[in-house]
């Protein structure tokens, strides 16, 4: 009887469940670099919008993998890699650093002050409701949001919208926001219409081919629940306003009552996909299209209505141009 | 005297709403099982209502996620319903576990697993000891790997036939009595439905409702494609009361060619006490 137990219990105690299946890939410097180059070529969203011959970075780069790289030298050379993709949702993260492609917002101007928004906009008297600071310019709401991380809360987005109707218009300012959440622009953008409307239409990688993408789904804004805004809306954009900052510009943009101020949104209409290296390193890619309902992709920024950049001379003043046109601008509506 | 006339009549008005109470229909339920029980008893079948509980070993491979092997430990639980009629056998289980599993890293997953299997086994008498049969696993898997910040979870369930073999070997220690059961399972046809390619939910999902979004989300499940095999080792010490406790060992190993392979490998150390009912 012993036998009968014993047997078991060892299986049990020497954790032998994991013998059975294949150890983990050699983490070696060409194994990385290979798989990291096969995990994006098939499942990266863009090859052929951005005419990346991927093929073409491989074999420019494979020759400089050599087995006696060390992890800091393997990293940079893997990041290097990745910027090639132009892609401000690619990114390479270990312990010691993170790789990035920033290229769609250090080009362009900033047009934007977060000092003077502070100072002459917000002033000593704004509310705080939950991620958003808001103040009355006038009869004109201004509405600050940072990062579509933070969530807005039901209750703080009632607050908001309860000043929005004592209000002759509202300014949504989400210059400089990174982006974040989905689930959070849309939210703010169902406060401004009273109906149901298209903005645009995403597809998703499902399968290892160029071509082998989802159908292409419709996205859509509800309106919201509670208390909304039917008048003007204005957002203030810049080249910083990213990810789930260019998806809630394209859906204000498609919203017939609002009009986009400022310049063009940085992009990233890709939704970023996770990965693992066999040496613990984690990365992100697109693995997803968004369009707009004219089929211009979302990955290359949303146009505004109105351009205007922050003038040098106003700054200097501590005017903000672009808040300054928003506010003349309802005189037009 | 006054106060309880007027409670029992509001009870007698309010029997709808009594009706409808869960604990209500719980117990009609129950009554319904200990009928058709009483039914099986007079056929003189047997039954047992077994519960486990242990710790489970466990190592899996998502390569949806990472070429990594993740591994770890976690509570397991389960429960069995056997019926012994003398020429078959049936029994259903049902196993639970939630864990956290590292790679060699220290990254994580949170691993939840829900399975029922369902065994049928045919024999000439009731001390045969080796029997043959047939057994249907459903499986539900799901890693919740919180690094991620979207897609963060990828799942899939299955659900197979195949054949099952039972070796059932009585003893006496002294003047003890001791059951070792040994059970095998292997899955041979069935049908799989798992994250898509880069989504947490199942191909198709998005694209079509009703059963033809349905069935374009399935995928065959077939012996040699995919694996699905496992086994259980039980001793049990008979007591006088014809209640048992025992000690099992229990073993389960997963290959799915799905979208992104799968793959895992299991091994649970659980104390089970049977009450014959």
């Amino acid at each position: 009887m012993k036998k009968m137990l014993v047997a078991p219990l060892l299986l049990f105690l020497l954790g032998c469940e994991h013998w059975v299946l294949s150890p983990d890939p050699h983490p070696s410097p060409s194994r990385v670099f290979n798989y990291l180059w096969e995990d994006i070529h098939h499942r990266y969203s863009y090859f052929e919008e951005k005419n990346i011959d991927w093929l073409e970075i491989k074999e420019a780069f494979s020759s400089r993998v050599q087995d006696d790289l060390d992890e800091k030298e393997l990293f940079e050379l893997l990041g290097e890699m990745l910027f090639e993709l132009k892609d401000g949702h690619v990114n390479l993260s270990s312990e010691f650093n993170r790789t990035r492609n920033w290229e769609w917002f250090q080009d362009y101007p900033a047009n934007y002050n977060w000092l003077n928004i502070e100072q002459r906009y917000l002033g000593r008297d704004f509310w705080i409701s939950g991620p958003i600071r808001h103040r009355m310019l006038d009869d004109i709401l201004y509405i600050d949001y940072r990062s579509f991380t933070e969530k807005i809360g039901q209750g703080q987005l009632d607050a908001i919208m309860e000043r929005a109707n004592q209000a002759e218009g509202v300014i949504v300012d989400i210059r400089s926001n990174g982006g974040g959440n989905m689930s959070n622009a849309f939210l703010l953008a169902s406060c401004f219409t009273e109906t149901r409307y298209q903005f645009a239409q995403q597809r998703f990688k499902n399968g290892p081919g160029k071509n082998d993408f989802s159908p292409w789904q419709i996205m859509s804004v509800r309106p919201r629940e509670g208390l909304r805004f039917d008048g003007p809306v204005i957002v203030l954009t810049n080249r910083r306003a990213y990810s789930a900052s260019t998806f809630f510009a394209q859906m204000m943009k498609a919203n017939p009552k609002a009009k986009l101020l400022g310049d063009d949104t940085g992009g990233g209409g890709g939704t970023p996909v996770f990965g693992e290296l066999p040496n613990g390193w984690m990365y992100r890619f697109s693995g997803s299209q968004t369009v707009d309902m004219e089929g211009h992709h979302l990955e290359e920024g949303v146009s505004v209505d109105i351009p205007v950049g922050l003038r040098r001379r106003d700054e200097t003043r501590g005017i903000d141009t672009i808040i300054e046109r928003a506010l003349l601008e309802f005189n037009t509506y | 005297m006054h106060g309880i006339k007027v409670r029992t009549v509001l009870e007698i008005t309010n029997t709808r709403k009594i009706y409808s109470l869960p604990g209500l229909r719980l117990s009609m339920v129950v009554l319904l099982f200990f009928c058709c029980f009483q039914t099986f008893s007079q056929q003189k079948s047997q039954f047992n209502l077994s519960l486990y509980g242990g710790m489970q070993l466990m190592s899996e491979r998502d390569k949806g996620y990472s070429p990594l092997l993740y591994r770890g430990s976690r509570p397991y639980l389960g429960g069995s319903f056997r019926v012994q009629k003398p020429q078959k056998e049936m029994e259903w289980m049902v196993t639970f576990g939630e864990g956290l599993a590292e790679n060699q890293y220290g990254h994580a997953w949170e691993i939840t697993t829900f399975s029922i299997l369902a065994s049928h086994f045919y024999r000439r008498s009731k001390d045969q000891r080796l029997q043959w049969g047939w057994a249907n696993l459903n499986s539900f898997n799901q890693r919740l790997n919180s690094r991620f910040a979207n897609f963060n979870n990828r799942s899939e369930y299955f659900t197979a036939f195949g054949p099952a073999v039972k070796i059932r070997s009585p003893f006496t220690w002294g003047d003890k009595h001791f059951i070792w059961e040994n059970m095998a399972h292997m899955q041979v046809l069935g049908f799989t439905l798992a994250s898509d390619y880069v989504l947490s939910e199942p191909r198709g999902l998005r694209e079509d409702s009703g059963m033809k979004g349905f069935l374009n989300m399935l995928d065959p499940f077939f012996l040699g494609r995919d694996w699905a095999l496992g086994g259980v080792s039980q001793l049990n010490y008979q007591l006088t009361s014809g209640n048992k406790l025992g000690i099992q060992y229990r073993y389960d190993y997963q290959q799915l060619a799905t979208i992104h392979p799968v793959q895992r490998s299991r091994g649970a150390m659980l104390l089970v006490l049977t009450v014959l009912l």
